[in-house]
């Protein structure tokens, strides 16, 4: 699965966007933009990128920028995946 | 049936839900392990179809407020990891002394935690084990705990970290996130914790179900290595991973009806 992909999934499943995220594009902005994105939601996330790639995310390298579009949180992964 | 019962805990009353089925007397008891904090009000619609799932096969199901939480004595800042295992050890009496068996715990997120504490203490307090996402390391857990309130200054300039958190509450000074006012010593004691059950006194069957967002549905890494562990001590282990929505944190209420059927399937092994 694609970076990209994998970003959709687990937005969708996280969110409960109901298949939503299928047409997100990434330059689809989502901090400030989708209202389900809450800080519950974000470490939500960034749990379950920990959980789905076997990895540990650490503190530094959650931010604000890593939200902001379906491509950032894609780069996120695949630079977590290595 | 719902009906609530209130037992004397070891500082104030602790209160129950039981989910009773129709026929008398019921097939036996399962008594839930609750989750943390809101982790456990977001959870409480899942365990509620259980619950229901469950009373067709005849089981009672008793969901507790552990001291400092829900219905039952105490604030949350003064509850300590010792009074709720202790909890859970006279939910389970009661539950024994009601059905004339050992009851089966399911255990939901941290509360894996607290049912190894407890049986750590007495083997025989549950004979069967249902898991749901379960936490394996407590110190992994509160670590994404304290990243609720990290979360939450993301876009300020001053960020907080998790560990100037951990700092703080090593230092004594209690820590609020998500609106729960974090003891230190709650905290100490949580992250001391492992699930490390040890040998099934019993028949020992475990029901391991992992909830993953994303495909492929497999198992974390983290649970295959602790659900192997517990296979080796004697446990009959039955690990799977089902596709939905982390129900304990999503931001609306979440079902995942596949992750209900495949416990109440798992009830009939542990009749």
């Amino acid at each position: 699965m694609s970076p990209v992909d994998l970003a959709r999934n687990i937005l969708d499943a996280t969110l409960q966007l109901g298949g939503r995220a299928r047409a997100f594009t990434p330059e689809t902005p989502l901090l400030g933009s989708i209202p389900e994105l809450d800080s519950m939601a974000v470490v939500q996330i960034v749990t379950a990128i920990e959980e789905q790639l076997g990895v540990t995310v650490g503190d530094d390298e959650i931010s604000a920028d890593t939200f902001e579009t379906l491509g950032a949180l894609a780069r996120f992964i695949e630079e977590k995946q290595g | 049936m719902l009906r609530p019962e209130v037992i004397e805990g070891r500082s104030g009353r602790l209160l129950s839900v039981v989910h009773a089925p129709g026929a008398v007397p019921a097939a036996g008891a399962i008594v839930v392990a609750p989750p943390f904090a809101e982790e456990m009000n977001k959870s409480r619609r899942m365990i509620t179809l259980f619950a229901q799932a469950a009373a067709q096969g005849g089981f009672e199901t008793v969901v507790p407020d552990l001291t400092g939480t829900g219905d039952s004595d105490g604030e949350f800042a003064d509850a300590r990891w010792d009074d709720w295992s202790d909890d859970l050890e006279r939910v389970l009496a009661a539950a024994r002394r009601r059905t004339g068996r050992a009851p089966i715990l399911l255990a939901i997120r941290s509360g894996a935690l607290l049912a190894s504490s407890v049986l750590e203490r007495d083997p025989y307090a549950a004979r069967a084990l249902l898991l749901w996402a379960p936490v394996t390391n407590g110190d992994r857990f509160m670590k994404q705990f304290l990243r609720l309130r990290m979360a939450a200054s993301l876009s300020q300039a001053q960020r907080e970290t998790v560990a100037d958190l951990e700092t703080a509450l090593r230092a004594g000074a209690p820590v609020e996130v998500a609106g729960y006012a974090l003891a230190p010593a709650l905290w100490t004691a949580i992250v001391a914790s492992k699930f490390a059950p040890p040998a099934p006194a019993g028949g020992g069957r475990v029901g391991w179900f992992e909830v993953a967002a994303a495909e492929p549905y497999e198992l974390s890494p983290a649970s295959q290595k602790s659900a192997g562990a517990l296979a080796q001590l004697g446990w009959q282990v039955d690990a799977s991973a089902i596709g939905g929505a982390a129900f304990w944190g999503t931001a609306e209420i979440a079902e995942v009806p596949e992750l209900v059927a495949a416990s109440a399937a798992a009830l009939d092994g542990m009749r």
